[in-house]
């Protein structure tokens, strides 16, 4: 049984610099609804686990609040807290609909979102979300604080782009109030389901209809969570219509397959990712008859 | 009309607050996992994780030198590794991925888990036989040495069901169809993982464990066997049970064996508790079927033959297969009157996880095919399933499969109310004719079951009541409390012999010391059957009680009456002696205040094991159930709306107990019907150990349900009772999967009605 101390740092210098001072001994943790799952199931990961360092009595990381048009959410905002801010209904609706989709209330009171990024699942379902608002993380190191764009942060599924001595401040991306924005989950049931599929979509068409800005990021879809650029890249500058939003849907479907290969599950995503695609353009935009 | 609501009684027939109700919900009840005891030591098991495996060396040096362990255990250790069921405690041949290759007992679960990680264990890899096709071959490697077929077949789990002819059948049909169906494993996913805490008394030898034991007479088998003790040094103590449905017996019985062993070697109690992975991976599931069935019939809707062959994936090991197995030969016609019927059922040893008991015991994975072949057949004639149902659905007079001649049949009055209540025939012609995305469907089942064990063992059990100086009474049973409410249906049932309140009663749970063994909580037996002894004991009783009433009071007998536990003259009701009084005075005199009364069944069921015909339960219990879903064409999945329920109980004892049965049967059926489904890695090792993969239904995921609760006149269960434990459960996954495809016009023949399923007609891994 793996075995390992508590440390609880005053200040986000400090948690660093204890950081520093153990590499690949140390993990961060803040609400460890995945790290103490993955410490039971003795993942390969925490081998060399001699710390826990507990980030939650940081005040830097906590909050969500909007200022001159930039969202900032602290990285240890649980879930529950972003599904029930009211400045995320009012400035990123999808991203409180998808932490209001993750897990069971007991995680969501738990987990936060900084700590989803960190364990950088390919099944999260916060971290599209993220990407589609084109956010980016705040990290700091015993070097100082840089950003990390979003779309960056996970190297591949379990690793991110954060260096063993950096920890997550936060988030922020422009609010998206003025935009048309959808969250879709695909699960095996209702509740405590993880995602089969999702689809994260941030959107704005003009005075004629034309979308002037859109993101669009399917999860579970690519090897790690990413915009799906092709589609994207049809959806700029025209007017949606039904037969444009289908050909996006199957260039999403098409992308997954360039990217990841035909695996086992491609059977059922291809034809999948595209009717969910499919439905969040036609839930996000203003389609031309 | 039979609904609920027109007989008359004083205690039973109503609802009244659950016995063990405010300890649940208040979270104060205490569970064998809760229990603590000085000087307890904690235990683990290794697992091998392999699916076929022969232990060749196995170093335990490590694990023992590690200070605060305080036995480490093979199975070359031990006098007698394999249990008396055919399962092992502990085994060098791994048969299956959960088998137990050593086991620990240490100062604490960080110790037991070191220790475990400190054996060292080298295994050869033995073919692996994942399925009844690889295992079912001639000369295919044997799974159990012992075993003289040379197929890997279970003989005790094979029969036959012979009634009339059903070559001739076909030849009369004017349509035959035969089809294939299949049915995946299911876990029964109650909260609690098995438990057991074992300590021994030294100087009496008597071992004493406390054990989440679905049968807790059972559980002492295991015990005894391991420890090698004669049983009445071995008492087990139920506690609370956080579910079980048929679970708790095999697998607690390992556990608490394995506890008892330890304490033994030790010379210290023991605690075991399984954690979610040990229990996915070491307790039984439902036994996956695959049914080739072929069915005649007529164009005017009269089925001439149905015909099953059906082959069963065992598991690794045996105890059940052979139960299961019979009962659903015995119902693999169902709810119909068909002249001709031919099945054949087979058991099959694989490498795969044992099946075993699980409420429902062979009736879901029958009903999946039996209910979807219906309907195949009569679209083939183009006629209505329901017309179908009804035309050769059991009645007063006529047989079912095991031939024998059946009254008191509601059956029809049941299709006919529910179908009208849920408007099936309109909506199931209309939801054939959608185009749109996500689409509707209903899907009927129509149903019987025998209510007990029937002919399988005899339905006896003992009952014991005892009345206290105050007038408060205390109950006892050999059947055991498993969450269905059995402590509250037996108080009332005793309330009611009695003549007493129910509020006078408690019922503490099952000791095995203190009452002899009255066969498994099981087949859906514990109200109709087990409660016989506890109607007898209290009517026995009674009449003690007005003698000694009668006595005290100084008039004949024929005198007194007792009425909601006051004694009175029958003469003059306004002269009274409440319980307390008369038992106050008992106490002193010498009187009889306590009674233990034995109930055996009529002797006149029979069946014949060459055909599988006779007299095989006492009565059955109908049901039918209407599904109705969304299914959303794009992704395939199924979303239950609502659960339309009719069952005939023939007496309800607790109509809110009843309705709570039958909700918390149909949602384990949904998930069995939708989501559940145990899968395994090439290895042939299980992958879904948990439930972040093993996907039972939530709260959010419960449809809305119509729960429509009938009456009959039977008189053959206790006051007139039939069962509801299984039934709840049997025809739900087939009910959705007709359902889809009332929907969806494409037939899901291999249940469950997953997301892939459902859209691509197969499963992907």
């Amino acid at each position: 049984m793996l075995r390992y101390d508590y440390v609880r740092p005053a200040s986000v210098e400090e948690a660093c610099a204890f950081l520093l001072k153990t590499p690949g001994r140390s993990c961060p943790i803040a609400g460890c609804t995945d790290f103490l799952v993955q410490v039971r199931e003795k993942s390969a990961r925490w081998k060399d686990l001699q710390y826990v360092v507990d980030l939650s009595a940081l005040p830097e990381l906590s909050g969500i609040r909007v200022e001159d048009g930039i969202v900032h959410v602290g990285a240890m905002t649980t879930h529950s807290a972003a599904e029930h801010s009211p400045v995320l209904a009012e400035h990123a609706p999808l991203l409180a609909a998808a932490c209001a989709s993750v897990g069971s209330p007991q995680i969501r009171n738990r987990g936060t979102i900084g700590g989803a990024v960190a364990n950088a699942s390919p099944a999260s379902d916060p971290m599209p979300v993220l990407i589609a608002l084109e956010a980016n993380a705040l990290v700091q190191g015993p070097n100082g604080q840089r950003t990390i764009p979003m779309s960056d942060m996970i190297v591949k599924p379990g690793k991110t782009a954060l260096a063993p001595d950096e920890i997550i401040l936060g988030f922020s991306f422009p609010s998206v109030a003025h935009m048309r924005t959808v969250f879709l989950k695909l699960g095996r049931r209702k509740a405590l389901s993880i995602s089969r599929m999702n689809v994260s979509l941030v959107v704005h068409q003009d005075a004629e209809g034309v979308i002037d800005h859109v993101a669009l990021a399917p999860g579970c879809v690519f090897a790690a969570p990413d915009r799906a650029r092709k589609a994207e890249a049809l959806l700029l500058g025209r007017r949606p219509d039904a037969a444009l939003i289908d050909d996006a849907a199957k260039a999403v479907a098409d992308e997954m397959i360039e990217r990841t290969g035909v695996r086992w599950s491609t059977e059922y995503k291809q034809p999948v990712i595209t009717a969910l695609v499919r439905r969040a353009l036609e839930n996000g935009t203003e389609v031309a008859e | 009309m039979s609904l609920y609501g027109s007989k008359k009684f004083e205690v039973i027939n109503k609802s009244v607050p659950r016995i063990d109700g405010e300890d649940k919900v208040t979270g104060r009840a205490i569970y064998a996992a809760d229990i603590v005891i000085p000087r307890m030591l904690y235990s683990g098991v290794l697992r091998s994780g392999r699916a076929h495996a022969r232990v060749v060396k196995i170093d335990t040096s490590k694990a023992k030198a590690i200070r605060g362990v305080h036995a480490v255990v093979t199975a070359d250790d031990m006098p007698k590794p394999d249990a008396w069921s055919g399962y092992a405690y502990l085994t060098n041949h791994i048969r299956h991925a959960g088998d137990c290759v050593a086991m620990v007992a240490a100062e604490s679960r960080e110790l037991v888990d070191d220790a475990l990680d400190a054996i060292e264990v080298e295994y050869e890899d033995l073919p692996v036989m994942s399925s009844v096709e690889q295992a079912f071959a001639e000369g295919a490697p044997k799974i159990h040495d012992e075993n003289d077929q040379a197929d890997n077949r279970y003989m005790p789990s094979c029969f036959k069901l012979r009634k009339g002819n059903v070559e001739d059948g076909f030849a009369e049909a004017d349509v035959v169809l035969e089809r294939e169906y299949s049915t995946q494993h299911q876990e029964h996913g109650y909260i609690e993982p098995e438990a057991a805490v074992a300590v021994q008394n030294p100087a009496d030898g008597q071992m004493t464990v406390y054990a989440s034991a679905q049968n807790p007479f059972f559980t002492r088998r295991y015990v005894a066997d391991i420890i090698q003790a004669p049983m009445n040094e071995v008492r087990i103590f139920q506690q609370n049970i956080g579910g079980s449905f048929g679970g708790k017996e095999e697998s607690i019985g390992l556990v608490a064996a394995r506890a008892a062993y330890l304490c033994k070697v030790t010379k210290r109690p023991v605690k075991m508790v399984f954690t979610r992975e040990e229990l996915m991976m070491e307790s039984v599931k439902r036994h996956p079927y695959t049914l080739k069935c072929k069915i005649g019939i007529k164009k005017d809707g009269t089925i001439t033959a149905l015909q099953n062959d059906i082959y069963v994936d065992a598991g690794a090991y045996n105890n059940q297969a052979q139960y299961v197995n019979w009962k659903a030969c015995a119902h693999s016609s169902g709810a119909y009157s068909i002249p001709n019927v031919k099945t054949d059922i087979t058991g099959v040893y694989t490498n795969n996880i044992m099946g075993g008991a699980f409420r429902g015991f062979g009736n879901p994975q029958v009903l999946f095919a039996l209910e979807q072949l219906i309907e195949e057949a009569a679209e083939a004639i183009g006629m209505e399933p329901l017309d179908v149902r009804r035309r050769n659905c059991v009645e007063d007079g006529k047989t079912n499969g095991v031939g024998q001649v059946l009254e008191h049949v509601i059956l029809k009055e049941i299709i006919d109310y529910s179908a009208e209540k849920t408007d099936y025939v309109k909506k199931h012609e209309a939801y054939k004719h959608q185009t749109g995305i996500k689409r509707k469907g209903i899907g009927m089942v129509s149903m019987m079951r025998g209510c007990g064990t029937g002919c399988e063992t005899p339905d006896a059990s003992g009952a014991m009541i005892t009345v206290m100086e105050d007038g408060s009474i205390l109950i006892n049973s050999g059947l055991a409390e498993n969450g269905q409410g059995l402590k509250t249906a037996y108080a009332q049932i005793a309330a009611e012999a009695l003549s007493v309140p129910y509020e006078s009663i408690r019922f503490f749970g099952t000791d095995t010391h203190s009452i002899p063994d009255s066969g498994m909580t099981v087949a859906s037996r514990g109200t109709t059957m087990g409660a016989q002894s506890m109607r007898k004991a209290g009517l026995e009783l009674r009449e003690i009680l007005l003698e000694n009433a009668a006595e005290i009071m100084g008039v004949e007998k024929d005198a007194v009456d007792l009425k909601n536990g006051i004694f009175f003259l029958k003469a003059d009701p306004s002269v009274t002696r409440t319980m307390k009084d008369i038992c106050g005075i008992s106490i002193w005199s010498g009187h009889q205040m306590g009674h233990y009364s034995w109930y055996k069944p009529p002797k006149d069921l029979y069946s014949d094991h060459a055909t599988g015909q006779g007299k095989v339960w006492p009565q059955y219990a109908y049901g039918v159930i209407i599904a109705e879903v969304e299914v959303d064409t794009e992704t395939g999945y199924v979303d239950v709306k609502k659960l339309t329920c009719s069952h005939d109980l023939g007496t309800v004892i607790n109509p809110a107990l009843a309705v709570g049965q039958i909700c918390g049967g149909a949602l384990q059926g949904m998930g069995y019907g939708t989501t559940e489904d145990i899968k395994y890695d090439k290895k042939g090792v299980m992958k879904t150990i948990n439930f972040d993969k093993y996907i039972i239904p939530t709260a959010m995921d419960i449809p809305e349900f119509d729960v429509n609760l009938f009456e009959c006149d039977t008189d053959q269960g206790t006051f007139g009772a039939k069962s509801i434990g299984e039934p709840s459960l049997d025809g739900i996954a087939a009910a959705i999967a007709n359902a889809v495809y009332n929907a969806t016009g494409k037939r899901v023949r291999h249940n469950p009605c997953s997301m892939e399923q459902v859209l691509l007609g197969k499963e992907l891994d």
